[in-house]
């Protein structure tokens, strides 16, 4: 699965999986104090809830 | 003597306002918004019901996009469209209860208002909405004065599209019902079938959506309930509330028209001995106390009570054309002017110097999110037959959008486990990860 958020950081949902990878963060400067920011992980394996 | 026809001149200022605002999307160089990508979603798969809304805002969009593609333009359209159709239906029932000089400006005025100035460049579903009761108010009164089932069956239909679009629409009948009562001349139609098959016939064509939110365990009406915090124990009293909301529809119909209908409504009693202004307020003042009730106590957004609108740009030109043409024209001038400065305020700062911020772009809401599902794609794409996921939203609404993934699904460990497919999906925030 391809996690795509607005956290640096996903420890709870990133155990919920055999192993997690940031693959890269995405940021579009819009204004000077604005801009959006995603992070995405690489979530392998799903253990379930 | 036959009247004036002002239909020509409204068509060709529609036509020009219409064209203009389809160029303010493209030069403000805006993406949708997420509700809007949210239903162009929706309107891949089309259904009964959605988790928010009833279906028509979807089968717009489908229909819209089945002919011009996915562009933003496409999905706008159909809001782009449906409020100059507005302004014609106010033209029709303006001209039906007083003239055709007040049809005109009734118009006008709904094509100038703010609400619609903003609510045009994007495309929801107050558009269905208030041209469903325009249309159904003009179908009633047709109904109301002439013997047969057409106008009945018509005014009928429209409710029922109209609650299809947003069950605001549900506030057409108690107004409908009072108009009947109040009116010694109507009240023999309550001893009819007609009106009793035109309510049916509305509820038959709800029907598939009440089905549909019964087998999905009542979404829209759970989250119609969340909205209002009914249900929530967060009901209190909430003056700033309602302060907020009045302020909100006094600005949605514009500075000066907002104080000439404030004017209006404080000389309720007086018009009330004129049967056309006393059908008129029938259709302003329930939907607003009913709103302001529910924002004292609650919450309410400012366009929950969006019909009112309807009447109200009729009130307003009928009121004072007479005696005060030159506040109406004032009125219009006033929400064109303000219209134009909101569409070119980037332009504005950029020549006086203003640097646009957070602050103060209102657009910033519909900025960057095609550029940021660009940024994604290539990680998605490195990892074919992934599926894309996340817990927001918006941004997955937006990256749902542009990037058709052929799975996606929303992290949201409290729902049952379902993916969402390009070829089936619900919505979603209806789709958890399995």
């Amino acid at each position: 699965m391809i996690y795509v958020g607005r956290q640096a950081a996903i420890p709870a949902i990133a155990e919920r999986f055999a192993s997690s990878e940031l693959l890269g963060k995405v940021v579009v400067p819009i204004h000077k104090d604005f801009r959006r920011e995603v992070y995405v992980f690489l979530l392998k394996d799903f253990k379930g809830y | 003597m036959t009247e004036r026809s002002y239909a020509p001149l409204l068509a060709i200022i529609a036509a020009l306002l219409t064209a203009y605002r389809l160029w303010v999307i493209r030069h403000l160089g805006i993406d949708l918004y997420v509700d809007e990508a949210y239903y162009w979603g929706w309107s891949q798969a089309l259904d009964w019901g959605y988790f928010s809304k009833p279906p028509v805002i979807a089968a717009l969009i489908a229909a819209s996009t089945a002919l011009l593609g996915n562009g933003i333009i496409a999905i706008k359209l159909p809001s782009l469209l449906i409020y100059p159709a507005t302004a014609f239906a106010l033209y029709a029932l303006g001209t039906r209860l007083y003239s055709t000089r007040v049809g005109f400006w009734a118009g006008l005025a709904f094509m100038s208002m703010p609400l619609v100035a903003a609510l045009g460049l994007f495309v929801s579903t107050d558009a269905p909405l208030l041209l469903c009761w325009s249309l159904a108010l003009l179908f009633l009164l047709r109904a109301l004065e002439r013997e047969g089932w057409a106008n009945w069956l018509a005014c009928g239909t429209l409710i029922g599209i109209g609650l299809m679009s947003k069950y605001t629409m549900a506030a057409f009948l108690p107004s409908a019902l009072l108009l009947v009562i109040l009116d010694p001349r109507h009240r023999r139609w309550l001893a009819r079938p007609q009106p009793w098959v035109a309510v049916l016939l509305a509820v038959a064509i709800l029907a598939p959506n009440l089905y549909w939110n019964w087998t999905h365990d009542f979404p829209t009406f759970r989250h119609t309930a969340e909205i209002t915090r009914v249900g929530h124990g967060e009901r209190g009293w909430h003056p700033a509330q309602l302060g907020e909301f009045i302020g909100a529809q006094w600005l949605s119909f514009g500075p000066l028209l907002g104080v000439l209908l404030g004017w209006a409504l404080l000389r309720s009693r007086k018009l009330w001995r004129e049967r056309a202004h006393r059908t008129l307020l029938i259709f302003i003042v329930p939907l607003l106390l009913l709103v302001s009730a529910q924002a004292l106590t609650g919450r309410a957004n400012g366009n929950w009570a969006a019909p009112i609108f309807v009447a109200s740009c009729l009130l307003v030109p009928a009121v004072f054309l007479a005696d005060k043409r030159r506040w109406v024209v004032a009125g219009v001038v006033v929400n064109l002017v303000a219209s134009l400065a909101a569409y070119h305020w980037p332009d504005i700062a950029r020549a006086t110097g203003i640097e646009l911020t957070a602050k103060n772009d209102p657009y910033k809401r519909a900025r960057g999110w095609i550029n940021l599902a660009d940024g994604v794609a290539p990680l998605l794409a490195e990892h074919p037959g992934t599926i894309l996921v996340g817990e927001d939203r918006e941004i997955i609404a937006h990256l749902v959008y542009r990037l058709h993934p052929a799975e996606y699904a929303a992290w949201n460990p409290g729902r049952p486990p379902a993916t969402t497919t390009r070829s089936s999906p619900p919505s979603p925030t209806s789709a958890a990860v399995t």
